[in-house]
């Protein structure tokens, strides 16, 4: 696959793919990231610390006083002849999300500016199962898409100082949840109970780059018995997720 | 015997760092940990540790802590007035304490450090460390999620830090002394170009290295935003990528035009154009540049930058080696200091690579 070598100071470098966001281009930089990823964990790339697979590269940081850019080139090479051969199963997740009320701030506004009526955008939302490209911006935030056209709007004019912990929301043609309360500028459009990122957890971080997610509306007294199970801890999160074949 | 350090007060903004938090930038995780690492190294091995245990860093104004029931090695990293206060039977006694150089916080003993001079940063070394759980491998505090550190806060009145059995026993080794302490750099910010410098033409490169930029007083563990001349997007690129990775060190323009360099704590993606990205070595100087500091940038290649941080590495090992103990007045052992081969200075100048004047287009 032809690829483009960005240099980011002495620390890392970007393996970039292409110029759009698409699935072909992220399921490549994913098996890349994957095989370099284990590589990493044998000790067989010394001077590679890690990767960070985004939606369209890999960035890849080295450590300096081991490696000069252009080894860090040519160890990165061979797993991108590699890149395709990722494995064939992936983790889809079904997230309770509760749409009315003080959990959906902005779907009134959505709504209007779209066209659509209410019960439209939650019914789109909630039809497409997303790929989880990257994670970013916060420890745990997951950027989700692509989200269906009719709900294409950009970010909000004024960015909000504190989005609210769990909630769910969409700007261009993706859709994510906040992690933690965060200043944002996406619109919101529901709330979920689930921690998406819990230092309790063996992995923090629930959801990783390659997920599958799609969305369930829950009444605000599911929502309040599900958030409750969570805090007592006797909810199991493989309720909502299964192993899929990747298509 | 147990013991820990009582914060009697945070300062400004005191927090515990150690080296950072690796391997796990794929989940949005950053690195966080010191913004001046090569201090951290060196009050490290002041009090007898490993180079990268864990302190505390603190921002302008250092906090003042108390040792209760067990003594500890400590070590100040920057230039800052401190004492120690002491309660015996004829009363409160105070004495200054030098940075750079180890001392015992006796048990009841009160640390206070004043506020810092020539940088926004200082490290306070603890020997043996800091006791306290690490998350993801490390116990860097990072404040937006809550993690790291004492439950992922900046330190308070009250905290309590636990003091190994290994601090202990390093409180009873003699004081040590760093002869020639790190001095403030004035050269200009030595940066890599790109990797989106495509998304501004040549006039505009010519600027930001011909230009001046004033650190602004809206920076923190985050990033330093930075005020000079208006760098302008080429029209048909605009201000905004599709987001990717990033480091700290990463010079992002927004629309505004006013560069952001992405500091420890940043996030581990964006979605500005990055017009060039700061060599590892000099991110510290960027970090503890303060408020209202003018700065200049200089292009080097990523190899060249490399080159340099190997350097500096050495540099900061000949400077670990010169650490030597200290007499009883408090001065440096001169002939201790004539026995080290102490080697001041940055750039070998028999080194083509190290000398600022001689670099050459290589890989640029």
């Amino acid at each position: 696959m032809e690829y483009r070598v960005l240099i980011l100071g002495d620390r890392a470098i970007t393996f970039e793919f292409g110029a759009v966001i698409s699935k072909r281009i992220s399921h490549h930089v994913l098996g890349v990231h994957a095989q370099l990823k284990e590589s990493i964990a044998q000790g067989h790339v010394n001077g590679i610390i890690e990767s960070v697979p985004t939606f369209r590269s890999l960035t890849v940081h080295y450590n300096p006083l081991v490696l000069l850019p252009d080894e860090v080139e040519a160890l990165v090479a061979p797993y991108i002849k590699e890149g395709d051969a990722v494995s064939g199963l992936c983790t889809q997740w079904s997230f309770p999300v509760c749409y009315s009320g003080e959990f959906a701030p902005d779907i009134e506004d959505v709504a209007q500016r779209t066209g659509l009526s209410i019960e439209d955008v939650i019914k789109i939302h909630q039809t497409d199962v997303y790929d989880a490209f990257m994670l970013g911006f916060l420890p745990g935030f997951a950027f989700l898409g692509l989200v269906d056209e009719r709900l294409h709007l950009p970010r909000r004019a004024e960015p909000r100082t504190a989005v609210p912990r769990g909630s769910v929301a969409i700007a261009d043609q993706l859709t994510a949840i906040y992690p933690t309360v965060s200043p944002g500028g996406w619109n919101l459009i529901g709330t979920t109970p689930i921690e998406l990122f819990d230092i309790a957890q063996k992995d923090a971080a629930l959801l990783k780059a390659g997920d599958r997610v799609c969305f369930r509306a829950v009444s605000e007294s599911e929502y309040r018995k599900i958030q409750t199970a969570i805090a007592a801890g006797d909810y199991s999160y493989q309720n909502e997720c299964q192993v899929k074949e990747v298509a | 015997m147990t013991g820990y350090l009582e914060i009697q007060s945070s300062g400004f903004q005191s927090m515990i760092q150690d080296k950072g938090r690796w391997g796990f930038q794929e989940f949005g995780v950053p690195i966080c940990g010191s913004a001046v690492p090569h201090w951290m190294e060196l009050g490290n091995s002041l009090v007898g540790n490993n180079a990268d245990a864990a302190g505390i860093e603190f921002r302008v104004l250092g906090p003042a802590i108390k040792a209760v029931d067990a003594p500890v090695k400590l070590a100040i990293c920057g230039d800052v007035t401190a004492e120690v206060m002491s309660k015996s039977e004829t009363g409160t006694h105070s004495r200054k304490i030098s940075s750079w150089r180890s001392f015992t916080l006796n048990p009841d003993d009160e640390l206070k450090i004043g506020n810092l001079e020539n940088s926004v940063v200082g490290f306070l070394a603890i020997s043996g460390g800091v006791q306290v759980e690490p998350v993801m491998g490390s116990v860097s505090t990072y404040v937006r999620s809550e993690i790291g550190g004492l439950s992922g806060h900046i330190l308070k009145a009250g905290d309590k830090i636990p003091v190994s059995q290994e601090g202990i026993k390093l409180s009873e080794a003699a004081d040590r002394v760093q002869p020639s302490p790190p001095t403030p750099q004035t050269e200009p910010i030595r940066v890599v170009l790109g990797p989106q410098d495509e998304y501004f033409d040549p006039e505009m490169i010519e600027i930001f290295f011909s230009q001046e930029f004033t650190v602004s007083k809206a920076s923190d563990r985050m990033g330093a935003r930075l005020e000079g001349p208006v760098l302008t997007h080429k029209e048909d690129k605009g201000s905004g990528i599709i987001s990717d990775g990033v480091v700290p060190g990463a010079i992002q323009v927004p629309g505004n035009g006013q560069p952001i360099v992405l500091l420890n704590d940043g996030q581990t993606v964006g979605g500005y154009p990055k017009i060039a990205t700061v060599i590892s070595t000099d991110l510290y100087r960027i970090a503890n540049a303060l408020p209202g500091t003018v700065l200049r940038f200089q292009s080097v290649s990523a190899k060249e930058a490399c080159l340099i941080a190997r350097n500096a590495q050495d540099v900061l090992e000949r400077m670990k080696k010169s650490i030597v103990a200290a007499s009883a007045n408090g001065f440096v052992n001169i002939k201790a200091l004539y026995e080290t081969n102490l080697i001041d200075g940055v750039v070998d100048m028999a080194k083509p690579d190290h000398f600022p004047g001689s670099l050459t287009d290589e890989d640029a």
